[in-house]
């Protein structure tokens, strides 16, 4: 069935412009995780190959290798209007349904919802480009279920923007492996486990292990007196009061988060009998456990334990992000609900009601600024310099006068070409979660080696210690960034993890999008014989 | 189902309002210049190591 006529998407437009319209003003959006700049470095780190437990790859090397050729405001006004244009319809394809208004429902249940809020306003991109990218994994794995010609090569490309980020990887090959089904799985397991390599090789070689006492502070809250349960199950209950829409205090949405998780349900027992739903329901209540499980008794030291002792779990301790998986059949269980209802475009009227303040990019939360042009002058006296930059204040995060003191993440390592070292502690609510770089560690230490430049910036929260500076030679002074080199600084030999096996991922991974493409497009994959699917 | 939708009707106009109020509500209380001063006092002061957010 296809959607009919141009209404969903028109909704689909609206629904992006009212969230983001502010966003295409020109500049940055810099709020918490989204960082920015107008050429983003290629360096080693952004390939999985710092000193660093890589955080951020593929995505840093993605978006280095693209604002080489675009500005990056560009690069993010896009990404971030793909968000909410590409989940909602793809929310509203995922349903077998005649009517558009059906189809509505489901786009504006998937793309206007607490999820979706909250994790833009803390600077989540990727996780929600993962997000958006569910639906589409959806209809590529149910194409694969059904035996489809080069349905593999679906899901490839709509795995894609989620595989930037290692949890958007985790949450497409979930719904990849829900929808597929047993008989494909291990395909499903196999493109998973290829796409998401350029992430999981290098932090395998890394130890891989995180502070544990970040469990709790990352965990799950209430945001009305319906508790962090009834939070998490209306898709919200981020960690982050500071991010939470106010709307989101409302004291009927309790109440009315179980209507519609009601008739979610209800909507799902119909739709069982167009489409193979219950894994994906199935999933999407194994998220919401995941989301809650350090609000569950006993649930924190479990936790802590896991993270302190398995690779990789420092992924389950922001466990929120995983009720993404609840948010997809509860949208398309909810249109299939209405699908009789005369008055079915109400229930979306409803859902934009009941989160108002995810409108015009959070009333001032999105919003765009300029980089100083200090930043520019700094960069420019750091090209081709060799040595690392360390930055001052020690503090993750920045909280600067031109960006309305929003917090934000330190711009430097992805502003300044070269290798930067920043602080990668965590203070949530005053507890420090500690941070993965040794460098960093080496850094609060006091111990500068290695390092051949240190960038100090004003006006933002956090001392620089006067003394250090003492020995520094200055070369550049401005109002917002101060320039020191180091005298006789010897460069140290990068401690990342070893390059062949980092580079094989690369590749593997470039290859399978590659021949995915070629698949598409050569006489080869269009007259493939569809057993060979199979 | 005319009764339903009557009931949708009703339930989007009071989550509406819910919704709306709770902005308002936020925006206007009357602590919310002693959180001004607060803020501005924080300001003033701020902690070495900026907080990622609080709970």
């Amino acid at each position: 069935m296809r959607p009919n006529g141009l209404k969903l998407y028109a909704t689909c437009a609206a629904l992006t412009l009212a969230a983001l319209a502010p966003v295409l003003w020109p500049g940055y959006v810099l709020v918490y995780d989204m960082v920015f700049t107008p050429e983003q470095p290629v360096n080693a780190a952004a390939f999985g190959l710092g000193d660093a437990l890589p955080r951020a790859v593929p995505v840093d090397a993605v978006v280095a290798l693209m604002t080489q050729v675009v500005p990056g405001q560009l690069v993010q006004k896009v990404a971030l209007l793909a968000i909410v244009f590409a989940g909602a319809l793809g929310a509203g394809l995922v349903v077998p349904t005649d009517r558009t208004g059906v189809r509505i429902v489901a786009a504006v249940a998937y793309s206007w919802n607490a999820y979706v809020a909250e994790r833009l306003f803390i600077g989540h991109w990727t996780l929600l480009l993962g997000y958006a990218a569910l639906p589409w994994v959806a209809m590529a794995g149910l194409k694969m279920r059904a035996g489809e010609p080069h349905a593999w090569t679906r899901l490839v490309l709509a795995s894609l923007p989620a595989v930037l980020s290692a949890p958007g990887g985790i949450l497409v090959l979930g719904t990849a492996l829900a929808t597929a089904g047993r008989r494909k799985a291990w395909q499903v397991l196999a493109v998973g486990v290829v796409l998401n390599s350029p992430w999981w090789v290098p932090s395998l070689l890394h130890d891989g292990l995180s502070d544990p006492s970040g469990a709790e502070a990352f965990s799950a809250r209430a945001e009305n007196w319906g508790g962090p349960v009834l939070s998490v199950l209306g898709l919200g209950g981020i960690w982050n009061a500071e991010v939470v829409p106010a709307s989101r205090a409302n004291p009927a949405l309790p109440v009315i988060t179980l209507l519609l998780l009601a008739a979610a349900v209800f909507g799902l027992r119909e739709l069982a009998k167009r489409l193979p739903v219950w894994p994906l329901a199935g999933l999407g209540a194994f998220g919401a456990v995941l989301a809650l499980i350090a609000v569950l008794p006993g649930g924190v030291a479990v936790l802590e334990a896991v993270i302190e002792h398995v690779p990789g779990a420092g992924l389950l301790r922001d466990s929120q992000k995983w009720v993404a998986w609840l948010a997809l059949p509860f949208a398309i269980g909810l249109a299939v609900a209405v699908e009789r209802l005369r008055a079915r475009l109400l229930v979306a009227v409803l859902l934009l009601g009941l989160l108002p303040d995810l409108a015009w990019g959070g009333f001032g939360r999105l919003e765009p600024v300029d980089y100083p042009a200090d930043w520019a002058v700094v960069r420019e006296k750091l090209a081709d310099q060799p040595g690392d930059v360390a930055v001052y204040p020690l503090s993750a995060f920045r909280r600067f006068d031109w960006n309305d003191r929003r917090t934000q993440l330190d711009p430097a390592p992805r502003h300044l070409p070269g290798t930067t070292v920043v602080d990668d502690s965590l203070s949530v609510g005053g507890e420090v979660v500690a941070g993965e770089d040794p460098r960093a560690a080496r850094l609060r230490a006091g111990d500068l080696a290695g390092i051949g430049w240190v960038l100090v910036e004003r006006g933002t929260p956090g001392r620089v210690d006067e003394n250090l500076l003492a020995r520094l030679e200055k070369v550049h002074d401005g109002p917002e960034l101060a320039l020191y080199r180091v005298p006789g600084a010897v460069p140290v030999e990068p401690n990342g993890p070893p390059v062949a096996p980092v580079v094989l991922a690369w590749v593997a991974a470039g290859s399978l999008i590659g021949t995915s493409l070629l698949w598409r497009r050569l006489p080869v994959g269009r007259f493939a014989a569809p057993r060979r699917e199979e | 189902m005319e009764l339903v939708s009557v009931l949708v009707a009703i339930v989007a106009g009071a989550a509406l309002a819910g919704g709306v109020g709770a902005i308002v509500v936020e925006q206007n209380h009357p602590d919310k210049v002693v959180e001004q001063r607060i803020d501005e006092g924080v300001k003033a002061q701020e902690p070495e190591v900026l907080d990622y957010g609080s709970r």
